[in-house]
Order: C-alpha cells, then structure tokens, then sequence
C-alpha cells in the first residue's frame, strides 16, 4: 500500500532526521574538494586539495579524508568506520607511516589545521538519543525546521548542544551551530551553495565554518562528485592509504 | 524634411535630458553587445578548438545534466574505424579538475602521436615521450595560472606529474588547459579504458551529405552515442550554453532599465508639448502623424544610444581582455553580425520606448490639448 508523505508541519525530529539521514545513503562516493582556508581582513589564503571516499558494506560505512596538496599535507588520511551500531573507530594517518587510532584525545585536535576539528568528522550527532524541533525558520529562502541535539550521558564530545536547521524539502541541513560545554557558541556551519545531483537529490557543493569569534573560516568547496559508485574495498587498507602518500 | 527637422528639434529642447536618456540606452546596449561578444567568442573559441584539431566528426555520449560527456569505452574506436570514410580515430578523456590553488581547469587525455596534437605550437621544452611518462604540457594561460614553468611539479588529482612543455594553441580554451598523454588522465581520474569523445578524420573527399549519413549511421548502429560536426559539437556544449543564456538574462534586464527610460523620456516630453500637439492637430496634423513623430523621437535617442553603447560594448570587451586579470581568458567576438543585432535591438527599444506615449499624445482631444500649459 503506497502511503501519502508527511507533511513537514507533522514530521517529528526522528523523522526529520531519518529523511536527512535516508536520501544520504549510498553504495558509495567520490568528492573531489577544497579546504580555503582564510583569515578575514589578512588577505591571506590557504588551499588543501582534498579526496573523500565512501564505501557501504552492508550497515556499516567508511569514509576517508586523504589531503592531495600542498606537498606539506599529501598524504595524511582520516579514515572513519561506522558500524551499524553507531560504533566509530579508524584512524588518523601521517606520512611516512605514523598511524593514531582515533581516540577521545584524537578528537578536537584540527583537521589539515582547518576549522574542522576530528570529531567534526567523526560524530555521528543524528544517532544522539535526545532530538527536539524547536522552532522553524527561513534559511537562505528556504523554510527549515531549527532541531537541537543534545548528546548522551557519557559520550566523549566537545558539544553539549547542536543545533540544525533542516530544510525538509531538501532532506538537507542548510546550518549548524555546535555549542561548547559551557553552553557558548563553539563554530557555524553554512551551506553556501547547493547542487542538484543525477539523481536530483540536493547536496551541499560549498560549506564554510567558522569559530564564533570569527577570526578566520575555513570553506570546503567541492569541486567535483560522483555519488551512487562502488569505490573498492582496498582503497580503505592503509596500504593504499600509504600508497597515495608516496605516489608521484 | 521639415518633419525630421521637428523631431530633431523636439530633441534638443531638453537636451539635457535626451543626453541621459541615450546615455541609459547605451549603457544597456554596452552591457548586451559586451556579454554577448564574450559568449559568442567562447563558443568561436570552442569551434576553433574542435576545428583546429582535424576533427571531422566528434562522437560521444552527451547526458543533459553533466557538464562534460560520460565516458565510455575507448574499445569503440575498432568498430568506428570500420565504418566508411572514417581514415583515423583518436580517443579523448576530459575533465574539469581543481588543480592545486587555481580555479578548476580543463584538462586533456590525448593519444600520443594522434592528429589531435598537430595544431599545437611548442613555446618551451617538450612534448610527452611516452604514455608511461608522468608529464604534462600546459598552455601558456594555464602556465600563468598555475604558475608553473618547464620542470615544476604539479599535482593533479592523486598523482604528481611534472611540466614538461608549454604550449599555444589557436583556441583559447586550450590555452587554459593542461595536456597529458590519455593513459596518464585515465590513471588519475581512474577511468582506465575510458574516453568521453572519440574523433574522427575522415577522408578528404567525403562530402557533407556522406558525413551526415555518416552521423546517422552512428547514432543507429552505437546505441546512446552521437556524432555532431565541429560546429554542431560547440553549440550542443553545456558551458557554452549556460554562458549564453546567462549573458542574454542579463541583457533582457539591462534592456528592461533602458525601455522604462525610453518610455519616460518620450512621455515627460510628451506632456510638456501637449498644447502644441493640440495645435498641431488643429491644423490638419493627422493622429497617425503624430505617432510617427513621437516614435521617430523615440527611434532616434534609441538609435544613437544604440551606436554609443555598441561602441562601449566593444571597448569594454577590449579593455577586459587587456587587464591582467583577465588577459588570455577571455575572447570577444566582434563582428559585423553583433554589430546588427544591437543595433536593431536598440532601434526595437526605441518603438517598443515610444508606443504608449505615441498613444497617449495621439489620443488627446485637440481642444482639451489646446486648453493644456
């Protein structure tokens, strides 16, 4: 029996956030990105060229950041593994060989000295047992839904609060403010430019973060995508990982 | 004659305000025959590109929603080389990459030693030797992007590669663009056995019905591909038809500004000379004169804005393509053809200015336009 879909005024926060979570699964993906790095006023501009890959293996997904640019970064990775059951695990490469598994410690430490931060990367804050809509508002002329996140007793995270703005239409959060334990404003993240894949899904093509101080912003901006792929199981060995490190 | 003389005159009574109003004009017809120049020169600079090659006949499986071709298997060449008339076949890989801190770029995968090459000219170093060699050739204005000489390294998706030559091509395109044998683009953008255009020569005496045979041939017998003319391939482009129809979104908009300041032009002028057109009215003039000669007023302001804005319009995409921003990116096309179509666009402006005050002027009563101060 085909049913009607829900109206965004009826969705509750779970099923918002599974609307978010479903239209971004897939076998796999490629993106081809840049991290812009710049500091307001400065003038001064720094570019990371970077790889992302994602494979599905059933429930459980890898992801993998690998820097291609400047010579200084090449090669360093962060592989993240999700499991089905929400566990995470992988870890962080550096050229030649050192390898840190992620760990609590590993988290806040910032990804290619971007805004990004590991656990920026790493946490999965949709899976959070606490979801809340607490108000709606218009984003970029887009009606979004504005859903607070608060994350379990116990879990290691730098965040006591994360809030999204989620445009239902899109199945897409248009922005995100992370809050600190002592409840300030951390960093933001805003979509600044969507793309309408092949399969006429909408998808973040530039995201920009910024700490709430303002003092810099990093912009990823991807330049080039490929959902829906298979990539192979060997890219995720660090084998390979170390291959790209060393490859001319 | 003294017709003419009347709308002239009616032109210079408010001089100031006539100046204005063809300046409004010519800023609009400026900004169409400028955008216009641009995109029509990107899409000559393709054409050139495509032409200069020796290409005949291009195949390749075009979707809508990609910028650039899918690739497909390289392996089709055999069974193209079967066909008649078809003398050489040479696959090409493309994509648009972000390469280190430049914007993205095209990029070619070329078989060596293919006719594709031959309209190259070498301005330093070399050509690649062989397609296990990691090297690259880059065109003078993507050398100036990059900031690469002969001899730097260059990281392109996931492998380094070193400049080994610059070169110059006829089109601008690619000149912006960086070339490596097709072996080395499939490695890295991991589309081994893959191309997304396949080129075909054909013999020099096949005419252009046997190629338009020719491209029926193909679209029957290889399912889901192709095969356009160099002409044909430039206009089916998705760049160039996004650039097009983006610079002709602009000129409707600078048109729009320039029609309203026609209209209130002619109407301001209109009502200031309602006594005299109830005179004029009264003294035999008949309705339909007095359209001509608001219209007339209209086409005039409309015709010498339409010339000074072709003039900024071409000097703009000169100066543009002077600056050292933009120098080798950019190619205007100006010729005769756009000079026509602004020029009829700015007379268009100038009627469509002038209907509603003509209509205004010539339907006014002779005596209530005779009691009007």
């Amino acid at each position: 029996m085909q049913t009607l879909p829900a109206r965004a005024d009826d969705l509750t926060a779970g099923q918002l956030i599974s609307k978010v979570v479903d239209s971004r699964k897939t076998t796999g993906f490629r993106i081809r990105a840049k991290l812009i790095l710049t500091k307001p006023g400065s003038g001064k501009r720094d570019t990371r060229q970077l790889l992302i890959k994602s494979r599905r293996d059933g429930d459980a997904t890898k992801i993998l950041y690998q820097a291609l640019w400047p010579n200084e970064f090449k090669g360093r990775a962060l592989l993240v593994e999700k499991s089905g059951d929400g566990r995470t695990t992988g870890f962080l490469f550096e050229p030649p060989d050192k390898v840190t598994p992620l760990t609590p410690e590993l988290m806040t430490r910032q990804f290619l000295d971007s805004d990004l931060a590991i656990e920026d990367l790493t946490e999965d804050f949709w899976r959070w047992p606490s979801q809340k809509i607490i108000g709606d508002e218009t984003v970029d002329m887009k009606p979004c839904k504005i859903v607070e996140s608060r994350p379990p007793d116990g879990l290691v995270t730098s965040y006591s609060l994360i809030k999204s703005w989620i445009s239902p239409e899109m199945s897409l959060p248009m922005r995100l403010h992370k809050f600190g334990k002592d409840g300030k404003l951390v960093k933001r993240f805003n979509v600044e430019k969507l793309i309408k894949q092949e399969n006429n899904r909408w998808a973040p093509a530039t995201l920009v973060i910024e700490p709430a101080d303002d003092s810099h912003r990093t912009m990823l901006d991807g330049s080039k995508s490929e959902r829906d792929i298979e990539i192979p199981a060997e890219d995720f060995t660090l084998e390979k990982i170390k291959a790209l490190a060393t490859a001319e | 004659m003294v017709f003419l003389t009347i709308v002239g005159k009616n032109l210079l009574r408010r001089r100031t305000r006539s100046l204005l109003t063809i300046a409004g004009i010519a800023i609009g017809i400026g900004a169409v025959v400028a955008l216009t120049s641009i995109a029509w020169g990107f899409q000559k600079s393709w054409e050139r590109a495509y032409t200069a090659r020796g290409t005949d006949l291009i195949v390749t499986k075009i979707t809508s929603q990609s910028p650039l071709p899918v690739p497909f298997a390289e392996s089709i060449k055999t069974d193209l080389l079967k066909l008649p008339h078809v003398r050489e076949a040479s696959g090409l890989l493309s994509d648009l990459v972000s390469i280190e801190d430049a914007p993205t770029m095209l990029i070619f995968g070329w078989e060596l030693n293919s006719f594709l090459w031959q309209h190259l000219k070498l301005v330093k170093g070399r050509w690649p030797t062989n397609n296990t060699e990691r090297a690259a050739v880059i065109g003078t204005v993507a050398s100036d992007m990059l900031k690469k000489g002969v001899g730097s390294p260059v990281q392109i998706e996931t492998g380094e590669l070193t400049v080994c030559g610059i070169f110059e091509s006829p089109a601008l395109v690619e000149n912006g663009a960086v070339i490596v044998a097709l072996p080395q683009l499939q490695r890295l953008t991991e589309h081994t056995g893959k191309v997304n255009f396949m080129n075909l020569k054909l013999d020099p005496a096949t005419t252009d019905e046997q190629k338009s045979e020719l491209q029926k041939t193909i679209k029957t017998k290889f399912s889901g591909y192709s095969a356009f003319k160099s002409g044909e391939m430039a206009q089916n482009n998705t760049a160039i038809q996004v650039a097009k129809a983006m610079s002709w979104a602009t000129s409707v908009i600078a048109l729009v500004v320039g029609a309203v300041g026609v209209t209130n032009t002619v109407l301001m002028s209109v009502f200031e000379r309602l006594h005299e057109i109830g005179i004029l009215l009264a003294i035999g003039w008949r309705r339909r004169r007095i359209v001509k000669m608001i219209i007339y007023e209209s086409m005039a302001l409309s015709f010498i804005g339409g010339l000074v804005g072709i003039a900024i319009g071409f000097v703009s995409v000169k100066l543009m393509q002077a600056t050292p921003m933009m120098r080798g990116k950019i190619e205007g096309e100006i010729s005769l053809d756009l000079f026509l179509m602004a020029l009829l666009i700015a007379l268009g402006l100038g009627i469509f200015g002038g209907l509603y005050p003509a209509y205004r002027g010539s339907r006014m009563p002779p005596s209530a336009a005779l009691r009007y101060e």
